[in-house]
């Protein structure tokens, strides 16, 4: 009984190429980053009896290896001697294709590649599904779709306009010629035998060309064209009749990957595209949940925003009272201290008559008079009659808390009786208390 | 494997299924839309309001230390009071000052009182007013002046004063010729003080 399990084919796949003296796998692993090659591997396979045993039997050990689980998904790669192409049929669209077996012992599916018109079919035997199934299934595989090894340089030939465009490809032991027509469908796809080179090779393609037929939108400018890898062709002369090129160096993996990667469909034996549509739904399905639980969410918040407004409202309406009183106080408290603050700085304030009290007290004796006095920001002035001695009384004797008298600009309108006595002096600044020194001062120093 | 999944799906349904998680979210998107603009207005009430009341309990944390204060302050305020010009207009505090400066320099006989250069710098919520006063006088007269602003109930400053001995052409003799800068301090009357407030801060706690 198989053990399935329907997480493997999301996390694993199988790609696998058979052709007749090898097989070409790889596995695919799926991680948060999308789909990545885990493991490739190619091993030869013997021809005859043991062929179908040892293919299993690789398989086997590789799924085991590479602990493949169980019911991970198998595409297979198959080339031209187990999975063939019948080309669009040239008696018209309704004639039933030329199958070399019974419809009914075959697998068919239409190559899409080249659109609706002149597609060709893509056949197999069913005893050669039956077998590959029957391998797949003893590894623990399930196989979902088989290709046929044209497929791979399908996309690579329909880029270049050509009637007829014929590959020839290689590997270790085989080597291969695929024939595609105008559209990039593909014509005919066969494993050449291994003396197939130059002249034979040469020969084999005119006369698998000329079993297609000549194709409707085939025209004299538009010669073959054929790709080959490097080293093919060497004799201009053989191949003058088409147009060559070089196939781009590429692995057997790579090229696999691609067709495995792309929307190129084969043979359909399992349909895995209802998964999408599953997974389309529980999608949906999740979506709505998680939107209807996000609306849930918020209706139930906003129903406890609502209660907690209207009891915040309850709490400020019941506050109020209290809180309008403290503000208030606050506010009184500020505006009595601003107004304490700003009385008693008045009061620190000097009068501006303070010094012509002191200057009056001190003046010299006659005949000095003063005329003219100012007070205006700890700057003080006055003019008046004297003599030098008068002067020198007024120099000798500064105003407590002022300066040492130096001149002062007459005033204009005493300028005509030219004053003796024209002094000012400035405000000083409030002495820093310093500490009284450890020792008393050397005797002799002078007094301040 | 994937496009080719898409392809099919998409050739065996059309677009239906992928149709299914655009409409749910439609759906979703409108059903939202008609609760959101009501639930954003009242996240926002509950914002304000959250604020509001942390406010309010801010006030009445510091209440009783604005009470204490209050108290400490008054007490240096009540005698400073009546130091200030108080009114609810400064045009008012302004006439007041103008009046008592006037009064002040005729109760000391000095003569041609001119008052002008009105001017007001607000720190906080006091305002300094001054003035300018013009007068003439004898220095006798001096001493009496600056008693007089020491006694002032209403507190008046001589910033700045400027004397001149100039001639008495009315009387013969000289005469001195002032000019000085009065300040004065004005203040809008302060809020009646509310009943006192339970200690509502404490019980919250």
């Amino acid at each position: 009984m198989r053990n399935f399990s329907p997480s493997a084919g999301w996390r694993h796949q199988l790609v696998l190429s058979l052709s007749p003296h090898s097989l070409c796998i790889l596995h695919f692993y799926r991680g948060l980053l999308g789909w990545k090659r885990a493991h490739e591997l190619s091993v030869p396979l013997p021809e005859g009896d043991g062929f179908s045993s040892q293919l299993q039997q690789q398989l086997a050990d590789c799924v085991t290896r590479w602990k493949i689980p169980p019911a991970t998904r198998a595409h297979w790669v198959l080339a031209g001697d187990i999975l063939g192409i019948v080309p669009p049929s040239t008696q018209g669209a309704g004639a039933p294709p030329s199958l070399p077996f019974p419809a009914s012992d075959t697998r068919t599916q239409v190559d899409a590649f080249g659109g609706a018109e002149g597609t060709s079919l893509m056949w197999m035997h069913k005893d050669w599904v039956t077998e590959i199934e029957r391998i797949s299934s003893a590894c623990r595989l399930d196989l979902v779709e088989l290709y046929a090894r044209a497929q791979l340089f399908q996309r690579m030939v329909a880029k270049q306009p050509a009637s007829l465009r014929a590959v020839v490809e290689a590997d270790a032991s085989d080597q291969y010629l695929h024939v595609y027509g105008a559209n990039g469908t593909m014509l005919r796809t066969r494993v050449l035998d291994a003396g197939d080179t130059n002249e034979h090779l040469a020969q084999t393609l005119q006369v698998e060309l000329a079993a297609l037929g000549t194709p409707a939108d085939s025209a004299p400018g538009r010669p073959v064209q054929l790709t080959t890898p490097k080293g093919y062709a060497a004799e201009p002369q053989t191949w003058a009749d088409y147009q060559h090129h070089v196939l781009p160096a590429a692995s057997h993996s790579d090229l696999l990957e691609k067709l495995w990667r792309s929307d190129q469909g084969g043979i359909i034996v399992r349909h895995t595209h209802n998964d999408m549509v599953q997974a389309l739904k529980v999608l949906s399905v999740g979506l709505g949940a998680a939107g209807l639980a996000g609306l849930a969410l918020m209706v139930w918040h906003d129903g406890r925003l609502v209660r907690q407004i209207e009891e915040g409202r309850d709490r400020v309406r019941k506050d109020l009272p209290k809180v309008e009183a403290a503000k208030l106080l606050k506010a009184r408290t500020l505006r009595m201290a601003d107004a304490v603050q700003a009385v008693n700085t008045a009061r620190e304030s000097p009068s501006a008559l303070g010094p012509f009290s002191q200057l009056v007290a001190y003046f010299p004796p006659p005949p000095a008079t003063l005329q003219y006095f100012s007070s205006d920001n700890g700057v003080i002035a006055l003019a008046g009659q004297g003599n030098e001695a008068s002067v020198k009384w007024l120099q000798e004797r500064p105003l407590a808390g002022f300066g040492a008298w130096t001149d002062f600009p007459v005033p204009e309108y005493l300028a005509a009786s030219t004053p003796q006595i024209h002094l000012q002096s400035r405000k000083e600044a409030p002495k820093p208390i310093v500490p009284a020194p450890a020792q008393p001062p050397a005797s002799g120093a002078s007094q301040p | 494997m994937m496009k080719r999944d898409l392809k099919r799906v998409h050739a065996a349904h059309g677009i239906k299924y992928f149709a299914f998680p655009v409409v749910v979210l439609l759906l979703i998107a409108a059903l939202v839309d008609q609760r959101l603009t009501g639930y954003l207005e009242h996240r926002e009430q509950a914002s304000d309001l959250q604020t509001l009341l942390e406010s309010n309990q801010n006030t009445l944390d510091l209440d009783k230390k604005v009470q204490a204060n209050a108290e400490q302050v008054g007490g240096s305020y009540t005698p400073v009071q009546a130091q200030l010009f108080v009114a609810n207009d400064i045009t008012d505090s302004v006439n007041a000052m103008q009046q008592q400066v006037t009064k002040l320099l005729q109760g000391l006989y000095f003569d041609n009182i001119d008052l002008s250069d009105f001017s007001d710098a607000p720190k906080g919520s006091i305002s300094r007013m001054s003035l300018t006063a013009r007068f003439n006088g004898v220095p006798q007269q001096l001493p009496r002046l600056q008693i007089a602003l020491a006694q002032s109930p209403t507190l008046l400053i001589m910033d700045k004063v400027e004397i001149k001995v100039v001639d008495d052409t009315q009387r013969g003799g000289q005469q001195l010729h002032i000019v000085a800068r009065f300040s004065g301090l004005h203040m809008k009357p302060l809020p009646e003080a509310a009943a006192p407030a339970a200690p509502a801060a404490a019980s919250r706690k």
